[in-house]
């Protein structure tokens, strides 16, 4: 391993550490001020993950190896895919296609909504069923805006999108549209507000959080961390698609503008939630299948302009 | 056709898909508009460059008539019979979007008539096709004007994209047409509206109800 590619290794863990977490504290406190309260600290997730690693974990004599184990692989999953995607603007370590990075994300709602159902209770059963229902909108939008993108880019390694040379001439909407597709797919997958209510207590509204209502401890800790990490890579791998459009060549410029976008985003998360109301669950397929149609023209349009 | 012209048929294709996914009326003005300005700069640009003044004329004319004082005139219509989105299309307006994304795809991989159609026309025919959808499936009068609407920008776009020097007048006569077309139809909206108190034409098959 020669020199360069360690000190890459090395920023990408830090930021990959530090980042998710620092993220979710401005969506809340930024939130919390857009709503006239107070809210936490920004540093408030890290010291949230502190106090649950010291906790012990109560876990259900109902359950199987499954829900113990499931935190750990969901994790796992998006930490591969945090590697194999430039979502941080740079080229990633390790080689993955776009296949790999669906299979990874389909693993971990595999591993969260199992777990769910094996404690045997009723939200967690609900939970899974919604989650499993929403990622037929979910997988097939990111698949096909991911496959948009590299049509535009010309190859199937997602590392093609933090080498923007190979995108001559604006790719006439194709990414804003791919963008757009999957920022929608992202809102789904991180809960956010039109889909789901991120803060409600209310388990019977609960989509992606009642599958997670029996963890506790260090287990609950690495979820939230997952879901921070969800949140900060699919925000990323939004960020990369929007910047090829702009073609930023230079890497350090690609670095500072992905930060950017990625707390402009942030930004605009913490005002939808503020405006948005929930919507129905019924009515969630009419919202869901705008980054279907979107991610579906945009791979026409790519087809059409190559 | 340039790359230009080729991006305002893609902004073309895309608001008027969007358009065919939403219900709400006041959303719809709104990308209509947005199209509509974005044709009449194109005309206004295409004429100023071939130097025909007849086209700058029309192109200013879609610009202030038809993108901004028709949205207008139809939102302030929406606003008067208070109904701010469709009751029901006859087919569920997300199925109706996958399935016009579909068909517009098809018309992009598979090209029919190619012998008269051009490739750059694609875009333009897609947009008709949307407007097309648009009219047939709604059930309120004024999401059907507007679909009319969109299906004569995509046929505008058409005309000013693909040949430079066909007579104008045409395209002048098609602008007053429209016009008259959505000035009549808000009148009788309006009187429709007045004399069965609603815009729902399933409901005018009989009268008497």
């Amino acid at each position: 391993m020669s020199t360069s590619t360690a000190m890459l290794l090395a920023e990408l863990a830090v930021e990959a550490l530090v980042l998710p977490l620092l993220l979710v504290g401005i969506l809340r406190t930024l939130r919390a001020r857009l709503q006239k309260r107070t809210g936490p600290r920004i540093l408030q997730p890290f010291y949230d993950l502190a106090r649950l690693t010291r906790k012990s974990s109560s876990i259900s004599l109902e359950t199987g190896p499954v829900f113990r184990t499931a935190p750990a692989i969901s994790l796992t999953a998006y930490l591969l895919v945090a590697l194999v995607t430039p979502w941080w603007g740079l080229c990633a370590p390790i080689r993955g296609d776009l296949i790999l990075v669906i299979f990874l994300l389909a693993t971990a709602r595999m591993a969260i909504g199992l777990a769910a159902m094996d404690t045997g209770t009723a939200f967690g059963g609900m939970g899974a069923s919604r989650e499993s229902m929403l990622s037929i909108f979910v997988e097939p939008t990111m698949v096909l805006a991911l496959s948009a993108a590299a049509l535009v880019s010309g190859n199937l390694w997602l590392n093609g999108l933090a080498k923007p040379s190979v995108i001559a001439g604006g790719s006439a909407y194709v990414l804003p549209l791919a963008a757009a597709a999957l920022w929608l797919a992202a809102a789904v997958e991180t809960s956010r507000m039109p889909i789901e209510d991120p803060v409600t207590h209310l388990e019977l509204t609960m989509i992606h959080e009642a599958q997670l209502l029996e963890y506790s401890g260090a287990r609950l800790a690495l979820l939230e961390y997952q879901s921070a990490l969800k949140l900060t890579v699919l925000y990323g791998l939004v960020a990369q698609l929007l910047l090829n459009e702009l073609v930023i060549r230079e890497p350090f410029e690609r670095w500072v503008g992905t930060l950017g976008l990625i707390l402009c985003l942030v930004v605009a998360a913490a005002i939808l939630d503020t405006l948005l109301v929930r919507l129905h669950w019924r009515k969630l397929p009419d919202l869901l299948i705008f980054g279907l149609a979107f991610s579906l023209v945009a791979c026409l349009l790519a087809a059409l302009r190559g | 056709m340039n790359a230009f012209d080729s991006l305002l048929g893609n902004l073309l294709l895309i608001t008027s898909l969007w358009m065919v996914g939403i219900t709400a009326i006041s959303t719809k003005l709104t990308l209509y508009s947005v199209q509509t300005l974005a044709v009449g700069s194109l005309a206004t640009l295409v004429g100023v460059a071939h130097h025909e003044p007849a086209l700058v004329f029309a192109g200013v004319g879609v610009f202030v008539f038809k993108g901004i004082a028709a949205p207008l005139y139809l939102a302030h219509l929406t606003q008067a019979v208070g109904c701010r989105k469709d009751i029901g299309s006859f087919i569920a307006s997300p199925l109706l979007l996958l399935l016009s994304a579909a068909a517009v795809g098809g018309l992009f991989l598979f090209h029919p008539f190619q012998q008269s159609v051009p490739p750059a026309a694609l875009p333009s025919i897609g947009v008709i096709l949307a407007g097309m959808i648009l009219m047939v499936s709604r059930r309120l009068a004024i999401s059907q004007i507007i679909g009319f609407l969109v299906l004569e920008n995509g046929m505008f776009f058409f005309t000013v994209t693909i040949p430079h020097s066909l007579p104008l007048l045409v395209e002048l006569g098609v602008l007053l047409d429209i016009m008259a077309g959505t000035m009549i139809a808000g009148v009788l909206t309006f009187q429709i509206s007045d004399s069965f108190e609603h815009i729902d034409i399933l409901r005018l098959g009989n009268p008497r109800k």
